[in-house]
């Protein structure tokens, strides 16, 4: 069991000594975050002394994040407030304006539209009707004159094949 | 002048008070909303529109937290809000776009890539890029992160303005912590591989 425990934490001290780069890129999330312990830092420190391309990495990633500590600060706008009550004096002269429509607006609304809607259907249901009414009429003229107009009765074919010769 | 006092002035419609609510205010509403959306102009904007809520729900505030912490809300939620519909007019102007149109309106909340920040000069970059990663956090992350580090506000006041546990904004500043600098991280990985 101690045999065990000792060649683990030996295995991880050496890997520790031996941080490579994807081992380094990891602890610069945990460094940047505060949250680095004191053995793993010393290392983090080497492999960037001897890195120069985690080292580049590291600055960049470290001088971004240094600028969320730099605050922007807005100037104030001397005519903020002006704009404001601009503002706030349209809404309540609407508001003024429309004092009793909403009750208005709210029982109205609904009964002119549901008759709107029964106008509609009942307009489309009589046009609907009328148009098929007549259309069935046509449709029945035009099949009695075609097809009631028998021309080999008038001419049979025999006589316009002897004309012919 | 109090609080209180400000705010009873402000219920019985005396002007003053409310000129005097938007000017000790101002730079607190101004600063949370530019913190948010990076732009002069839209947090003006968003700045008008906190005041005007303010103004017209000040009755229903109850006086359990202070009225800075309350006007913080306000400016995060509608900050909030702006963002979302931005989104939403650009999708808008990506289908104008793909349909061959010109778009109308330039969107001054432009979210291009994190790849696309190498034109622009170092320091601009930089913090292009870090408003590009806070702005990809998920939402309660990102209003805990920006009101911590825009805006230096305690662990404590963050708690009342989110309306949520101490533990609970240490760990949502925590895990900010960690994914914006996984992202600030990929994007200089990218640029070097």
């Amino acid at each position: 069991m101690n045999q065990k425990f000792l060649k683990k934490s030996v295995s991880k001290y050496l890997k520790q000594l031996n941080m490579n780069c994807r081992d380094a890129r990891n602890s610069m999330i945990v460094c940047s975050t505060g949250e680095m312990k004191k053995p793993e830092h010393d290392q983090f420190l080497q492999h960037l002394a001897s890195c120069s391309e985690c080292a580049k990495l590291y600055q960049q990633l470290d001088s971004t994040l240094i600028l969320a500590d730099k605050r922007e600060l807005v100037q104030p706008n001397p005519f903020l407030y002006t704009r404001i009550r601009e503002k706030l004096d349209k809404i309540e002269q609407g508001v003024s304006k429309n004092a009793g429509l909403p009750s208005y607006q709210r029982i109205l609304r609904p009964i002119l539209l549901t008759l709107g809607l029964l106008i509609g259907l009942y307009g489309g249901n009589r046009l609907g009707n009328f148009y098929d009414a007549k259309h069935q009429e046509q449709l029945t003229t035009a099949l009695t004159t075609e097809f009631f107009i028998n021309d080999m009765e008038m001419e049979k074919l025999e006589v316009q094949l002897l004309n012919d010769q | 002048m109090t609080e209180t006092q400000l705010i009873e002035g402000i219920l019985s419609k005396q002007e003053k008070y409310f000129e005097e609510l938007v000017n000790r205010f101002q730079p607190l509403v101004l600063n949370t909303c530019n913190s948010f959306l990076h732009n002069r102009t839209d947090a003006e904007d968003i700045s008008q529109e906190v005041f005007i809520e303010a103004f017209l729900s000040l009755h229903k505030f109850k006086k359990e937290s202070k009225l800075s912490t309350w006007l913080y809300r306000i400016a995060v939620n509608k900050s909030l809000n702006f963002i979302r519909d931005n989104k939403k007019r650009k999708i808008i102007r990506s289908i104008e776009v793909f349909f061959g149109g010109e778009p109308k309106h330039k969107l001054q909340l432009a979210d291009p890539g994190l790849e696309d920040a190498g034109d622009l000069a170092d320091e601009e970059e930089k913090m292009a890029l870090l408003h590009r990663a806070v702005a990809s956090l998920p939402k309660n992350q990102r209003v805990a992160f920006t009101l911590s580090k825009f805006e230096k506000l305690s662990y404590v006041e963050i708690a009342d303005v989110m309306e949520l546990s101490l533990a609970s904004v240490e760990g949502l500043i925590h895990r900010a912590k960690r994914n914006v600098t996984k992202k600030i991280l990929s994007h200089y990985q990218k640029k070097i591989a």
